[in-house]
């Protein structure tokens, strides 16, 4: 296994000097929340601490963080669907602030549509929709960030797309 | 799949632009609470059962704020973070000798990479509006991410490139910056004037400025002289010409011309001031465009030799060192290093010469 220059405490460090901002926006354009966002940026560098010197080629680190980004995303998510169905419902007025402080009051309203919809959707649809859709990624990488096969990540995707639609048409 | 409605397409859009606004303090405590957690977890299961208990008990109490704070409830029980001053994100050197210093990715997914292990770069403004890189030193790729309204803005010295989704690289060389664009456009603004490249172009700023008048002997009236389409030609030229056709000639990517240009300043030009800045672009030159590294030491050998003390030699000196090591001389390199750290203990080059200096 070849070590990694980010193995050291100090090069730990730099990992995220290096990358902190490229995590953040994957988390904040999957969960929407600003409100979460640093919880969830210490929840995946604590696990890339944890497992930075597994990482075979310095150059798949990248790619490894956003995987981890990706899977306290859901988790995040995950644990927002089971407060609502325990009756702890959060607000989605943090949504509002979502948009471009220079964005328009309808580009910013419909933003924070987007995500109410968002919220409604399951939550790996929601993720494999947002990462296709929003953060650009190809549908093999898609796959490979989700952990599931490109065809699953294809319906999910296509499901969610019709099911946001369907909601924005209706609001 | 069919195309997503307009309205859908649209949100899109506004979702593809949303960032993060951490700011250096943002980072800086996220940083230290990132430590103190991974301190904490080595301290072994009791810590975390009594959070883990404190959260289940907050839970069935029914606490709304405290259930949707997660992992705050882990960072309420190991106390609050401190202040911390204000920090700068920054990729600097020095990386292990031959390898280069990771890049930089910004929340916009562009991507900052050193050229080489002496670069030194940092991050001065990352807000949804504006970006701003400082390139104190070496040379930087920067692949700017399209379809976003930020501004993005390398400072260099006293130049400063300014571009909205586009690839280039911006270099340090003594006292002046070279931007080369690989795609899209930039504009360049240094003190008393602005360009603008785009894709294929580059040049060196500020540009030299030739006064035709001081460096050419005037000509006597009659037919004009041939042109000089060869570099042997038998009329002598200035330095100031020479350099300034080396400058041409790397702009439009012959990067062996300039370097046979930059050679007839040394050779004829020996005593002019301009020689050591020569030797030092020659240099340059030979090592990061054309490969030949062992040319590239001599080359800079010769920044000291035409101008004892000159502002360039601790440059020189170490871009020496680093021109042996790539050329497979490491116990030249390390000499070398050793040299530029009793003369420059506190220099530019000190950590990276160190590391070089210390390599196995």
């Amino acid at each position: 296994m070849v070590k990694n220059e980010h193995s050291s405490p100090g090069d730990l460090d730099q990992l995220y000097k290096d990358y902190c901002r490229y995590v953040a926006a994957i988390l904040l354009r999957i969960g929407g929340r600003r409100g979460e966002l640093e919880d969830s940026i210490q929840d995946v560098f604590a696990e890339a601490t944890a497992g930075i010197a597994q990482v075979r080629q310095p150059e798949a680190i990248r790619g490894w963080l956003a995987t981890i980004a990706v899977r306290v995303a859901r988790r995040t998510l995950r644990r927002r669907r089971l407060a609502r169905l325990i009756g702890l419902t959060p607000s989605t007025s943090e949504y509002e602030s979502l948009a471009d402080p220079a964005a328009s009051p309808f580009d910013r309203a419909l933003l924070a549509r987007l995500y109410r919809a968002l919220d409604r959707l399951p939550v790996d649809d929601r993720v494999a929709y947002v990462l296709h859709h929003v953060e650009g990624e190809t549908l093999d990488a898609v796959a490979a960030l989700c952990g599931c096969s490109g065809t699953t990540a294809k319906r999910r995707i296509l499901r969610a797309r019709l099911a946001l639609e369907e909601l924005l048409a209706d609001d | 799949m069919t195309e997503p409605s307009k309205a859908l397409e649209r949100a899109l859009e506004l979702g593809r632009t949303i960032e993060p606004r951490l700011g250096a303090q943002d980072l800086e405590r996220l940083q230290r609470q990132i430590r103190d957690r991974s301190a904490k977890a080595r301290l072994g299961t009791p810590m975390r059962f009594a959070v883990v208990m404190a959260a289940a008990a907050l839970l069935f109490a029914g606490s709304r704020e405290a259930w949707l704070r997660g992992t705050h409830v882990e960072a309420v029980a190991a106390g609050a973070p401190t202040a911390v001053a204000a920090a700068v994100s920054s990729v600097s050197a020095p990386a292990p000798p031959g390898r280069l210093p990771s890049p930089l990715v910004l929340s916009d997914r562009s991507r900052v990479q050193p050229r080489d292990s002496g670069t030194e770069l940092s991050v001065v403004e990352d807000s949804p509006t504006n970006v701003r890189v400082k390139l104190t030193r070496g040379r930087g790729h920067f692949e700017v991410a399209p379809g976003t309204e930020r501004v993005f803005s390398v400072l260099a010295g006293g130049v400063e490139v300014t571009v909205l989704g586009t690839v280039f690289d911006v270099e340090v060389v003594a006292d002046r910056v070279g931007v080369d664009v690989e795609r899209g456009s930039v504009r360049v603004n240094w003190k008393l004037g602005a360009a603008e490249l785009t894709a294929g172009q580059s040049g060196w700023f500020p540009p030299l400025v030739v006064d035709e008048r001081r460096d050419t002997p005037p000509r006597a009236p009659g037919p004009p002289a041939p042109a000089a389409s060869s570099i042997e030609a038998s009329t002598p030229e200035s330095a100031q010409s020479l350099l300034k056709q080396a400058d041409a000639a790397r702009a439009g990517g012959d990067a062996a011309l300039g370097a046979q240009l930059l050679r007839r300043v040394l050779r004829e030009h020996a005593k002019d001031p301009r020689a050591s800045l020569a030797a030092l672009t020659l240099g340059r030159l030979l090592l990061t465009e054309l490969h030949r590294p062992a040319e590239a030491a001599a080359a800079f050998a010769q920044v000291e030799l035409h101008a004892p003390g000159s502002p360039f030699a601790d440059d020189a000196l170490a871009h020496q060192a680093e021109a042996w090591q790539a050329a497979g001389q490491a116990a030249k390199a390390q000499q070398l290093a050793t040299s530029y750290l009793k003369r420059y203990p506190s220099g530019r080059h000190a950590r990276h010469m160190r590391a070089l200096a210390e390599s196995e």
